[in-house]
């Protein structure tokens, strides 16, 4: 199977539609109200700690993806356990992500359908899209995403008129501490979770700049979403961006230019859909690579498609209501996801940077010496 | 309705896949696919019945509550 | 075989997908009225649009469903008993409320509104000054064909007037919710216009929480657009005076803009609003007024006098009612988040004894068409 390679603009526009992903549906924190473009600032400034990390592990070893790496840094048994969590926590948010869509186009359109349909060919689409690869995902996103900015940025310009920015006033009136604990649940849902594309990292091309990538992708994607939150906030305040499950959907249902150009939210759904679509697709992927990892096989594209089937009716079980998969998204996530986004790529990036100096003392020692599993990175 | 969808998937799946693994004699990721595929369609057949299947999201937040000492609705 | 397979099962399952609805099928409710009845239950009057005979009539022909329920959403789907298909509720416009839903307290009603998927939240919504609300589907509107539509665009054009606020209902929440801040809603009324029956929007409805209060009328709401900034057009007229003659002069308002300044000293808030009204003078009569620079400041001093003590006035109409509709505490809130923090507890009655400052800068950029007064001679 030859290696599958996407390359540095291909990953940058990946990683982008992956932080637009699932902010778009439920949107950020609503502790801050109007404070939240600062909690956002904040978040930003963190996530670009930790992906500096997640950049310099994959710098550290181009062309290999976590679990290889894992098995190599952390031998068979301790590996393997790691790669165990780090899959669970890939399959878990995977579950989470496909039920975030069904259920957002149960209550926003389809009320009628069952969900488990819509939830079953979401299911159908990521399939497909696994089995052409990471290669065709990553063309494919590289055409959808200049459409996404663009509708984007034509409806919040065109909805110009309506903003209020003294809606964004007072600042700081409750304090620091909602900034922060908002600021938390962004850098862990969406920026960390970019911790997935280590996963993926083998697809790489090996002259791309991981950093580059990571600090392209935070920064666009950062301010998209400071964009989206300002938007909702300057258009219908604090207030409803609280009380509203789909915040930035509902303010698409209020743009409008006199009577000609109104109902637009349409559009923004299929941007919100065509951007979890993209989040989820790449979660499936490192899970799927994940699985194949841990049973042993070698072609993760056949293994993917039940793993995505699993996952997808799984995904009915998941929550009893929406109103706690929101809670769950908006308040648990930020605490559970810490182990994974944080504590796992902490003690990766350790490992291998201790692997890596001590692998050039041997190679500059003796240069006959291969540093074991160094092919394993090889299949993608 | 569940149930239906998810023979209707596993049917067009065993099609497409399990046919050709089991001509070439795959066995190791034949048996991992038809086992998923197996599962799939139980959890169809549950959903319809309205069993409740253990769900990560509840433990996970009283994990977190736990371990945070936060409160957590 | 495969492909074959597939096919078929999207046919079935993906095409229709059990929410399919088809255009011709759909009534589509354009706006609808609230009342409540004796026994408790609420009673709407909907405004429907016919989409069957649509396409041969050239406009879609209004008809009105009647229907009774315990909650809102139950006598909305009770309107299924009266009429055949269901409801499409994506284009209602217009939600009027009853004077009796209103005093006791909309949130029940709009509720519904503002959950349910269908409806959308840029709804006007209205309150009926009058007995009950389902009168004003009784009427003939004049321009437009559904009397829906035709409150919509007669809120549109407050440009012209000033003389209302057009409300859309994510407003009424944000209002609703925020503090030092209260509701308003758009009044309205049924007249006589050449013996047939017509609406009229009159004034402004005042709530307090989601209470209906009081009513301003037309003019006082010009008032309350000038406090608030939202004026865009519409007339000032000024009992002017000059050399003895007394007489009317009408000013056109081009734009007009306010701005806000809270203060804090000796422990007492003060407002101050500085509205700056560019207009032209469109339609004087006093006899013979010239067209000096005396004259017209005079008249810009008295122009801004009358306004001053207008704007006063309705201020202290307010006050005495108790709800801040001008929404001073948000603006406290926004400019001193210190003193809103200590004050804000006790807003009803700050509001009380607020001191609002006003300063009127009316401008007369032009005459319109004439240089000078006509004259009479002799």
């Amino acid at each position: 199977m030859q290696k599958e390679i996407i390359n540095q603009k291909q990953a940058i526009v990946l990683m982008v539609t992956f932080i637009m992903g699932s902010g778009t549906i439920v949107g950020t924190g609503d502790k801050s109200g109007q404070d939240i473009w600062i909690a956002l600032l904040i978040a930003m400034a963190g996530a670009s700690i930790i992906m500096a990390v997640y950049a310099r592990i994959i710098k550290l070893f181009p062309g290999m993806d976590l679990f290889d790496l894992l098995d190599k840094l952390f031998g068979r048994i301790l590996g393997k356990f790691i790669a165990l969590i780090f899959t669970w926590y890939l399959f878990h948010v995977g579950l989470n992500l496909i039920r975030n869509t069904s259920e957002f186009i149960r209550i926003i359109s389809l009320d009628a359908t069952p969900q488990c349909v819509i939830a079953l060919f979401t299911g159908v689409l990521i399939a497909y899209a696994l089995r052409c690869g990471i290669e065709v995902i990553g063309r494919w996103v590289s055409i959808f995403f200049p459409v996404i900015i663009v509708i984007s940025i034509t409806l919040s310009v065109i909805a110009v008129d309506m903003y209020d920015f003294d809606r964004l006033k007072p600042v700081l009136y409750e304090g620091l501490k909602p900034v922060l604990s908002d600021a938390f649940g962004i850098f862990a849902h969406p920026f960390a979770e970019t911790v997935v594309f280590l996963g993926i990292a083998g697809c790489f091309q090996k002259q791309s700049n991981p950093h580059k990538i990571f600090n392209i992708a935070l920064l666009i994607g950062g301010l998209y979403m400071l964009m989206l939150a300002v938007r909702t906030i300057a258009l219908m305040g604090p207030v409803n961006k609280s009380l509203q499950m789909f915040p930035p959907y509902i303010t698409a249902r209020i743009i409008k230019i006199g009577d000609f150009f109104q109902r637009i939210e349409l559009i923004n759904a299929v941007i919100i859909v065509t951007a979890v679509f993209t989040k989820v697709t790449v979660y499936m992927f490192s899970f799927a690579k994940g699985m194949s990892y841990l049973l042993k096989i070698d072609d993760y594209r056949t293994l993917s498609t039940p793993l995505v089937f699993f996952t997808a009716a799984y995904s009915i079980f998941l929550f009893d209501n929406a109103l706690f998969m929101v809670k769950w998204a908006l308040n648990v996530f930020p605490y559970y996801a810490i182990p994974f986004e944080i504590i796992i790529p902490l003690l990766v990036w350790i490992a291998a940077e201790i692997k890596a100096r001590n692998d050039k003392k041997t190679t500059s020692q003796n240069q006959s010496t291969n540093s074991s599993g160094s092919n394993a990175g090889m299949q993608c | 309705m569940m149930f239906i969808s998810t023979i209707i998937i596993s049917a067009a799946l065993i099609l497409i896949d399990l046919v050709p693994l089991y001509k070439q004699q795959e066995w190791k990721i034949f048996f991992i696919y038809s086992f998923f595929l197996l599962f799939i369609v139980v959890l169809g057949l549950l959903a319809d019945f309205n069993v409740e299947i253990p769900s990560p999201s509840k433990p996970t937040k009283d994990l977190v509550s736990l371990i945070f000492g936060l409160k957590l609705e | 075989m495969v492909v074959l397979i597939f096919n078929i099962a999207n046919a079935f399952i993906l095409t229709s997908c059990w929410n399919y609805k088809e255009t011709d099928n759909l009534t589509l409710v354009r706006g609808f009225s609230v009342d409540r009845v004796e026994d408790g239950n609420y009673f709407i009057s909907i405004e429907t649009a016919d989409m069957h005979q649509a396409g041969t009539e050239g406009k879609g022909k209004a008809a009105i469903i009647e229907s009774e329920g315990e909650s809102m959403f139950d006598a909305v789907r009770n309107a299924v008993l009266v009429n055949v298909p269901r409801l499409y509720w994506a284009h209602s416009t217009a939600v009027i409320l009853s004077q009796q839903v209103a005093q006791e307290g909309f949130l029940k009603v709009l509720d519904f509104l503002i959950r349910d998927a269908e409806t959308r939240l840029d709804i006007h919504p209205f309150v009926y000054r009058g007995e009950y609300a389902k009168e004003i589907f009784n009427t003939t509107p004049i321009s437009a064909v559904m009397v829906s539509e035709e409150l919509k665009d007669m809120l549109h054009g407050q440009k012209f007037t000033s003389k209302t606020l057009l409300v859309q209902i994510y407003e009424v929440i944000e209002r609703l919710e925020g503090e030092g801040i209260s509701v308003v809603m758009p009044a309205v009324c049924v007249t006589e216009v050449n013996g047939a029956k017509t609406i009229k929007l009159c004034g402004l409805a005042i709530f307090k929480g989601d209470k209906l209060v009081g009513f301003l009328d037309e003019d006082e709401t010009k008032y309350f657009c000038f406090a608030t900034d939202e004026v865009d057009g519409g007339l000032l007229v000024v009992d002017a005076e000059h050399e003895g003659k007394k007489g009317k002069i009408t000013l056109e308002i081009l734009n007009s803009g306010t701005r806000f300044k809270a203060r804090y000293k000796d422990d007492e808030i003060s407002i101050q609003i500085r509205i700056r009204v560019r207009t032209s003078m469109n339609d004087v009569q006093i006899e013979e007024f010239p067209s000096t620079d005396n004259a017209i400041n005079d008249l810009k001093r008295q122009a801004n006098e009358q306004l001053k003590k207008d704007i006063e006035n309705l201020i202290k109409k307010v006050q005495e009612i108790n709800s801040d509709i001008f929404g001073f505490g948000s603006l406290v809130k926004k400019q001193l988040p210190k003193v809103w923090k200590e004050k804000g507890k006790d807003w009803d009655n700050n509001f009380k004894e607020l001191k609002v400052e006003i300063i009127p800068e009316v401008e007369i950029v032009h005459t319109a068409l004439l240089k000078d007064s006509i004259k009479k001679g002799d």
